[in-house]
């Protein structure tokens, strides 16, 4: 982003502020089986704030992120967007939140954009949601393009960009409404080093630029470590939290505490622990069942 | 809209075959109407034109005379108006702007049908007949009359009285007035006198088009070719002569007239004045009913023709409708298939504006954006070439000129059509657009399950294919017309369901089998046709392709085949010519010009009649060469009835001489008559023609010498018949015995084997019964005795009490008693009576006897040896027996109303007729096969069923389309499955072979069952459709089921979807690399 122009209008800056309250997620597989995604997530994400979801495959990020986007309706719990609750919302309501408030950044440029349309055109079809006065208040496609330095990808179709290419005008199309809060899934699976750092940067400005809340989801520690906040998802749960370089774990609305991966080894399942106050604060630890019990 | 027509082209492929699969819908919609009502003004032309003018043309006429006006005291106080002031008097009343659209120009003419000469024992009507522009229309040698009193003569006319240019001929015209006043004591009487005029000849005239409509009624003519008066339109006309053309100035009798022709303009009357044009016609015939003379006013008719025009019309579109349902319904269902795959394609797009927050109506616009734009764009250009097409199909098949455009009906079925097509579209998409996000943004599909309203659909579909079938079956035939004629459809769709379930669960098993042993190919076959629905659904367009196009073929050539056997029972020949020769003449002539029987027979033909009076008899032997005979009509090849026709092999008596002398011995004969009796000889001279000569009166006594002069005899003659009857040929009532003793020809004796045992037999027509002879023969050294018994028959159980009277007739053995005969099976036989007297002839035991009207009418007894659907000449009812062996016994009296009829073989060469005329046999011009074939062949039905075949044809191609545009718009995820299967090791022709397998499976059913649905329709719906309109008279169709048809069209399209199907899996095999995978995977 070259230009300090806003994305927005000027009192329309700023992020959306998410909140997850005890969200549950059951989906129903092919088979029909019923599997938890989510079991009872609570998270709160201030406005502006620059978030990564991490966790393995299966973890339920993804199925995070599509609650945030409205995509999805959580099974139970609240999902509530600037203190309004989504996930109830009639289907013409959450369209008109996609329209404006929240943008979602699907993982594999192409599936953001019509890849027979130019970069121009899908920033258009993009926007068309928004009203004649929304639009207005946006920023025109090229210039939006020109700020992220793709204003060459304008006039020339999708099909015929590289992947890093397409991968910058997904992120312009997903921009282009001007959102408050912007989901990216995997925003740089697919893109070498290079590409990867130029997409992180332009999350980074495009955030501190207009204040827009950002959640990403990533498999890539590094990706994950550029963000002020990375939370870590384990079976359906919130694992632990990343601020600034440091991991902590996270008390859950039960209580329940998370061991990091690296003491999980020392602690198999089942096995009885200890809490033990101490003057720097609280301390774990293994206890020898047989001894102990008499 | 950039957004739009790139996507448009970016699928350019996908969104061609739409745009032509919704051009073939809409013009199909566009094409019946406009086919229809271009046939509709065809059959308006042609019926207006086959008719006489006067049916359907406006004439009026007023007399010289009125009879109310005689002139009184004295013919010649008659003054004749002046013709032209009388012709524009006609002429006026149909000088009305209203009608001058539709009716041509009025053309004057004046006719007098008062004049009369005598020629030979006859008294002819002469008629001299004036008509503008008429040496225009007649090819004149000589000069146009332009003078009073100068006429032109018909050419044969001319030369049967021998009148050449510059002859005077008389002719004498009544002339009547009002004698004086109370000479009876009542008003003034009529008296009529005869007054001669003479004319002078200056020139012949022959009509060279009898059926001009320019001469509009062609009886003011009268006798056209001869001095034999045509068939008149009304009965008891007097014999005339043909028309003497004559100047206006020549008109000057009390008995002529003046009138005015408009025929009506066919290329002014479109469909849709028939109501105005006919209630101009009503009103025309009411406003004129009581002042025009000369006019029958029961000519004009135009309701009647108009009403034929309007049935046609109904049925043509009936049956144009049911021939286009099809293919729109394929279109629409292609059309479906198509905007399926290419939302599919669209699929992720879809969800990325529902994902981008895009209202549903932005939605909506954005998923069937394409699809409408291709359909609205198909608008015009089917349009054009709907246009297009119907005008070439105009050209080709009916009147030239015919105006071929859109008219509301046809536009009213374009709109009806784009709306179908737009909700088939609409459809089609909803689905995705209705899916919900999360689902749609998923990677991969997931077969959607067999929705209630997909289901319900299904089962509709059957169910009314049930109804319609049952309803076809237990309805009239007229009423369920269109129901019938849709039934075919119906049938195929009901089967593409069941067939796609029954492939669909076959697959199933087919996969548990080759899930467990079996190859790979058949594996990898079998699990893509149970999985995958939307493959199995590829299989009914081809189905209904299939089995339209087998269905329509065959039925029109069931349709053609009756329209053969209808001509062939209609004419009974190639060529048949009406003969003025008597039927022996005429059999004589064609067995000398035609010896070997390959070309010429002769017939007599009765088709006036009912039932058994129906009679053709015809030269036998020369029936299957020069017959059209139909093998429909018979299980038994013609050859074979031709041979049980033959009546027999006898060896007939022939003499050659000039006189014959008959001594008639112990003649012992009594009557109630005065004069002796007479003994009279009946036989055939060399020139085939039949002579009776009075041999002489044969008084009672122990001998009597007989004899007369045999002309025509020298070069030899058959003997046929003896027969005693009354002086002067009168019936007799004689009872008793006389013996024909010798027989000498020149007075040498010739063997008429008077004394041999059976070489004689009683000839028929008898007097009391066919059976009950009146003679009884005893053969004996001294000669033929023979009993006589016509006072009385001996008695028995039968009217042998009854007097009777007649002719007692012998014939030598050689004629055969009984002949046999083919009957048609529409024929109600009417059994030969049993003998009733003491003498009576029983037939042999086994043999059946029929009473049939022989070649004089009268009843004959025949023996049926075969019964077949129809005979030549004659249709399904009617009797068809040797005309040879008939003439013996039952000679063609002069007057009966029979034709006798020259029948040519088919590429006879000209050379055969000639030598017919040479032999002084006069043919009339000949009816044609191929011309009432041609006739035929241009009805409603015809024209119908063609348009059935043709969109037959087109509903294959397009469905041929249909499966190939299906399968390349598969080749995207086909291509992706064959590279997956490819990484974990298969072969590349492995998979080849599962992709045809496949194919071949669902492709080859589809053709089978197409197969087994035109099978049944044509099995249970077609005998139920009509398939032309016929007179009662016409031979059945028969609704055969032309299994080559079937079996060719299913093997050429089976080939042809195998072709499509290899070419398909090569391709998608080709592209079905690893590589595939990654671009998939990167979108």
């Amino acid at each position: 982003m070259t230009a300090a122009s806003p994305l927005r209008a000027p009192d329309d800056v700023g992020g959306a502020a998410v909140r997850c309250v005890n969200v549950v997620q059951i989906y129903t597989t092919a088979g029909g089986h019923d599997v938890v995604a989510l079991r009872g997530v609570n998270l709160d994400i201030r406005p502006g704030e620059r978030v990564a979801l991490l966790g393995p495959s299966g973890s339920g990020k993804s199925t995070l992120l599509s609650l945030f986007g409205g995509v999805l309706r959580p099974s139970a719990g609240k999902v509530l967007l600037d203190g309004r609750d989504i996930s109830r919302l009639p289907e013409g309501e959450l369209g008109r939140l996609r329209s404006g408030t929240v943008a979602s950044l699907l993982q594999g440029a192409v599936r953001n954009l019509l890849p027979y349309a130019t970069g121009e055109e899908n920033l258009r079809f993009a926007r068309r949601a928004v009203g004649a006065a929304g639009r207005r208040r946006l920023l025109p496609p090229r210039e939006l393009l020109a700020r992220l330095d793709a204003e060459d990808l304008a006039a020339r179709p999708v099909r015929s960009m590289s992947g890093g290419e397409r991968q910058r005008v997904a992120f312009a199309a997903t921009l282009a409404s001007g959102p408050r809060l912007l989901l990216a899934d995997e925003p740089t699976s697919q893109l070498g080093h290079d590409d990867r750092d130029t997409m992180i940067a332009l999350i980074h400005q495009a955030s501190e630029e207009f204040g827009t809340t950002v959640v990403l989801v990533t498999h890539d520690p590094e990706v994950a470590q550029q963000m002020p906040r990375s939370i870590t998802i384990r079976n359906g749960r919130i694992g632990s939290e990343g601020r600034h370089g440091l991991d902590y774990a996270v008390v859950d609305q039960d209580g329940a505490v998370h061991l990091p991966d690296e003491l999980a080894g020392d602690f198999p399942a089942g096995r009885l622990v200890a809490f033990e106050a101490t003057a720097d604060g609280l301390l774990l630890r293994p206890v020898e069942e047989r001894g102990e019990d008499r | 809209m950039r957004v739009l027509l790139a996507g448009l082209w970016a699928r350019r492929g996908l969104n061609a075959a739409i745009l032509l699969v919704a051009v073939t819908a809409l013009g199909a919609s566009l094409l019946g109407p406009m086919y229809g009502r271009a046939s509709a003004e065809h059959l308006l032309d042609s019926r207006v034109t086959q008719r006489a003018p006067y049916v359907s043309g406006l004439s009026y006429a007023v007399p010289a005379l009125d009879s109310a006006e005689l002139p009184v005291g004295s013919p010649d106080r008659y003054q004749p108006p002046d013709p032209r002031d009388l012709v524009a008097s006609a002429s006026a009343p149909l000088d009305l702007p209203d009608w001058s659209p539709y009716w041509g120009p009025a053309t004057p003419w004046l006719r007098d049908a008062g004049g009369q000469a005598r020629f030979g024992s006859t008294t002819f009507e002469v008629p001299l007949y004036w008509r503008q522009g008429m040496c225009r229309l007649a090819t004149v040698t000589g000069r146009c009359p332009q003078q009073a009193g100068e006429v032109l003569v018909q050419q044969t006319m001319a030369r049967t009285l021998d009148l050449e240019p510059g002859d005077r001929l008389s002719l004498q015209f009544t002339e009547s007035w009002l004698g004086p006043e109370g000479e009876f004591g009542g008003g003034r009487p009529q008296r009529d006198a005869l007054a001669r005029r003479d004319f002078t000849v200056v020139g012949t005239y022959k009509v060279p088009d009898a059926d001009s409509p320019a001469w509009y009624d062609l009886s003011r003519f009268r006798g056209i070719a001869d001095l034999v008066p045509p068939p008149a339109k009304g009965a008891g006309a007097p014999p005339a002569t043909p028309a003497l053309l004559t100047a206006p100035a020549s008109m000057t009798s009390q008995t002529f007239v003046a009138g005015a022709d408009r025929p009506l303009d066919p290329g002014a009357v479109d469909v849709a004045d028939l109501d105005r044009v006919q209630a101009l016609a009503s009103r025309f015939s009411a406003r004129t009913a009581g002042t025009s003379t000369a006019i029958r006013a029961e000519d004009l008719d135009v309701a009647t023709l108009f009403d034929e025009v309007r049935a046609e019309r109904s049925l043509l579109a009936q049956v144009t409708f049911a021939a286009l349902a099809p293919l729109v319904v394929l279109a629409l269902l292609l059309l479906f298939a198509m905007v399926s795959s290419a939302t599919a394609v669209r699929r992720p797009h879809i969800a990325l504006a529902k994902l981008r927050g895009h209202s549903r109506r932005q939605v909506l616009g954005f998923a069937l954006g394409e699809p409408f734009v291709l359909i609205v764009l198909a608008v015009p250009v089917s349009l054009g070439l709907a246009w297009g097409a119907a005008a070439v199909i105009a050209r080709t098949w009916l009147t030239a000129g015919i105006p071929v455009r859109p008219d509301p009906v046809a536009l009213g079925s374009l709109g009806a059509v784009a709306v179908a097509a737009l909700g088939a579209a609409a459809v089609a998409a909803l689905g995705v657009i209705r899916e919900p996000l999360a689902t749609a943004l998923a990677a991969g599909t997931r077969p959607r399950s067999a929705s209630r309203w997909g289901l319900v659909l299904r089962s509709a579909v059957v169910a009314v294919a049930v109804a319609s079938v049952a309803s076809v079956l237990t309805s009239d035939r007229e009423d369920g017309r269109l129901l019938g004629l849709l039934a075919p459809l119906f049938i195929a769709l009901a089967v593409a369901v069941l067939g796609v379930w029954l492939l669909a669960r076959s697959s199933t098993l087919w996969l548990r089998r080759t899930a467990g042993r079996g190859g790979t190919a058949a594996y990898l076959a079998s699990r893509r046709l149970a999985r995958r629905d939307d493959l199995v659904r590829l299989m009914v367009p081809l189905l209904l392709a299939v089995s339209v196009i087998t269905f329509s073929a065959s039925a029109a050539a069931s349709a053609d085949d009756w329209r053969v056997s209808r001509a062939k029972a209609q004419v009974g020949a190639a060529q048949v010519f009406t003969a003025a020769a008597s039927p022996g003449r005429l059999l004589q002539v064609t067995r000398q010009v035609d010896p070997q029987g390959r070309y010429v027979a002769a017939a007599v033909v009765g088709d006036g009649g009912e039932e058994t009076s129906r009679t053709l008899y015809v030269d036998t032997r020369r029936l299957a060469r020069v017959a059209a005979w139909d093998d429909d009509w018979s299980t038994v090849p013609v050859a074979e009835l031709q041979r049980r026709l033959d009546p027999g092999d006898g060896e007939p008596l022939r003499f050659s001489g000039r006189r014959v002398a008959l001594t008639v011995t112990d003649v012992r004969l009594r009557s109630s008559a005065e004069d002796d009796p007479v003994l009279w000889l009946q036989y055939t001279d060399a020139s085939g023609e039949q002579a009776d000569v009075a041999l002489g009166a044969v008084p009672n006594g122990p001998r009597v010498s007989l004899a007369a002069a045999v002309p025509g005899c020298v070069q030899g003659c058959t003997l046929e018949q003896l027969y005693l009857a009354g002086s002067a040929s009168s019936v007799t009532d004689e009872q008793g015995t006389l013996t024909l003793a010798r027989v000498r020809v020149d007075g040498a004796p010739v063997d008429w084997r008077l004394g041999e045992t059976d070489a004689w037999r009683a000839a028929r027509p008898f007097p009391v019964s066919m059976m009950d002879p009146p003679v009884v023969l005893e053969p004996r050294s001294g000669g033929l005795r023979v009993k006589v018994f016509l006072g009385h028959l001996p008695p028995g159980a039968g009217p042998q009490r009854a007097p009777v009277s007649g002719f007692a007739r012998i014939t030598p053995s050689s004629t055969p008693a009984v002949l046999p005969a083919l009957i048609a099976r529409g024929t109600e036989r009417t059994p030969a009576p049993a003998a009733s007297s003491a003498i009576g002839l029983e037939p042999a035991a086994g043999t059946r006897l029929i009473a049939a009207a022989g070649v004089n009418t009268l009843p004959a007894p025949l023996r049926v040896v075969g019964t077949v659907d129809a005979l030549p000449g004659l249709g399904a009812e009617g009797v068809l027996a040797d005309l040879g062996a008939s003439l013996v016994e039952f000679e063609p009296t002069p007057g009966q109303l029979l034709s006798t009829q020259l029948w040519v073989a088919p590429d006879t060469p000209p050379r055969v007729l000639d030598a017919v005329r040479d032999a002084g046999v006069r043919l009339s011009d000949p009816q044609r096969l191929e011309a009432v074939l041609a006739g035929l062949r241009g009805d409603a039905f015809s024209l119908g069923w063609r348009i059935f075949l043709v969109v037959g044809g087109l509903t294959l191609l397009l469905a041929v389309f249909g499966v190939l545009a299906s399968a390349v718009a598969q080749t995207r995820w086909r291509a992706y499955e064959v590279a997956a299967l490819r990484v974990v090791g298969l072969s590349r022709s492995t998979l080849v072979r599962a992709s045809v397998l496949e194919h071949g499976v669902m492709l080859g059913c589809a053709v089978l069952l197409g197969l087994a649905a035109a099978y049944t329709s044509l099995r249970l719906v077609l005998p139920q459709v009509e398939l032309g309109g016929a007179d009662p008279l016409a031979p059945e169709p028969t609704y055969a089921v032309h299994g080559w048809i079937l079996l060719a069209g299913g093997a050429g399209v089976f080939l042809l979807a195998l072709l499509i199907a290899l070419g398909v899996s090569r391709r998608v095999v080709r592209l079905g690399r690893p590589s595939t995978l990654r671009s998939a995977e990167q979108g």
